[in-house]
């Protein structure tokens, strides 16, 4: 039931494997242009952040070829959960490869950047940790069922 | 003997009378219609909180309708609860992972082996989170005939969905 809310949450564990130094790249970018006067590592930091966004499109691709394979399995009353398991599996496992990919260019790009220049380029969130988690996860009655 | 209104002397008071009435009754029209745009246009846009409660109640009337053996349909139901509390954790659990990431991103001086920490811990929960989804989804299946999934596979629960992408994209 409801292929699209689970495909949703398949794509959501599969997807949450990415990091958010992927997210808001353009601003990055100019940061780092606004921010790193030295020629040579502006450059190479620059080309780091075009590795980035690579990863970034291709995570699009293989998302939208997921989403479909996803919702075709979840779909199919027929199909039993080691099946879907086995189709899971291998995004999650592709997922956590980019993951440690982009993590190296995180550091990749920590190596040609100094403190104050990270400190500009990517600014501390506004929101601490423990304040994110706002969605509420409380269980619901089952008001309006049958008794 | 009472003395009679001449016609000629009624007719204008009638007239007057209606007038008034008439300017009454455009005036609380005006009033209604304006009240009416006035209540449209304050009207809060339902939050996605609402909207799910909405859409959740909507498919167990759903379920209802289409599910004829009432503990089959009972049971279902309690699974939709099962799978509202899944998603819901999903998308707190992956607001929290981004955040703790953009912490460590925004860290100059964060290691890889505090990356690798919060990656373990994620995996974890997020594999505990599959296997009840991929239970309940099994439950769904033996709980349902053909005919009744086919019906009921295709609604959407657009809220859920939306708290699910909006912690999804990166």
């Amino acid at each position: 039931m409801l292929i699209a809310t689970l495909t949703a949450l398949y794509l959501l564990f599969w997807s949450s494997s990415s990091t958010p130094l992927m997210s808001n790249l353009d601003q990055v970018e100019k940061r780092i242009k606004a921010n790193v006067e030295d020629a040579a590592r502006r450059e190479q930091a620059l080309q780091i952040v075009d590795r980035m966004e690579d990863a970034n499109k291709a995570y699009w691709t293989q998302r939208e070829k997921a989403a479909k394979s996803l919702a075709a399995l979840i779909g199919n009353r027929a199909t039993q959960p080691p099946a879907l398991k086995s189709a899971l599996d291998p995004l999650l496992a592709d997922a956590s490869r980019v993951r440690a990919q982009l993590v190296d260019l995180r550091f990749q790009l920590k190596s040609v950047l100094t403190a104050n220049e990270w400190a500009a380029v990517f600014p501390p969130p506004k929101v601490a940790p423990s304040a994110g988690a706002k969605v509420k996860v409380a269980r619901r009655g089952t008001e309006g069922s049958r008794s | 003997m009472p003395s009679e209104t001449p016609m000629r002397d009624r007719y204008p008071t009638i007239l007057r009378l209606t007038r008034v009435k008439r300017a009454s009754l455009t005036a609380l029209a005006l009033v209604a219609v304006l009240g009416g745009f006035a209540a449209c246009a304050s009207k809060p846009k339902p939050t996605l909180e609402q909207r799910a409660e909405t859409e959740i109640q909507a498919y167990k009337a759903q379920i209802e309708k289409t599910v004829a053996d009432p503990a089959r349909a009972h049971q279902l139901i309690a699974a939709l609860d099962d799978w509202e509390r899944i998603v819901r954790q999903a998308a707190s659990m992956a607001q929290d992972y981004r955040a703790k990431l953009q912490t460590l991103d925004a860290d100059y001086s964060a290691t890889r082996d505090a990356y690798a920490a919060l990656f373990r811990q994620h995996d974890a929960q997020r594999a505990a989170l599959i296997q009840q989804a991929l239970a309940l989804r099994s439950q769904a299946t033996s709980l349902t005939t053909d005919a009744e999934w086919e019906q009921l596979k295709q609604a959407r629960l657009t809220a859920l969905e939306e708290m699910l992408d909006a912690v999804s994209t990166p």
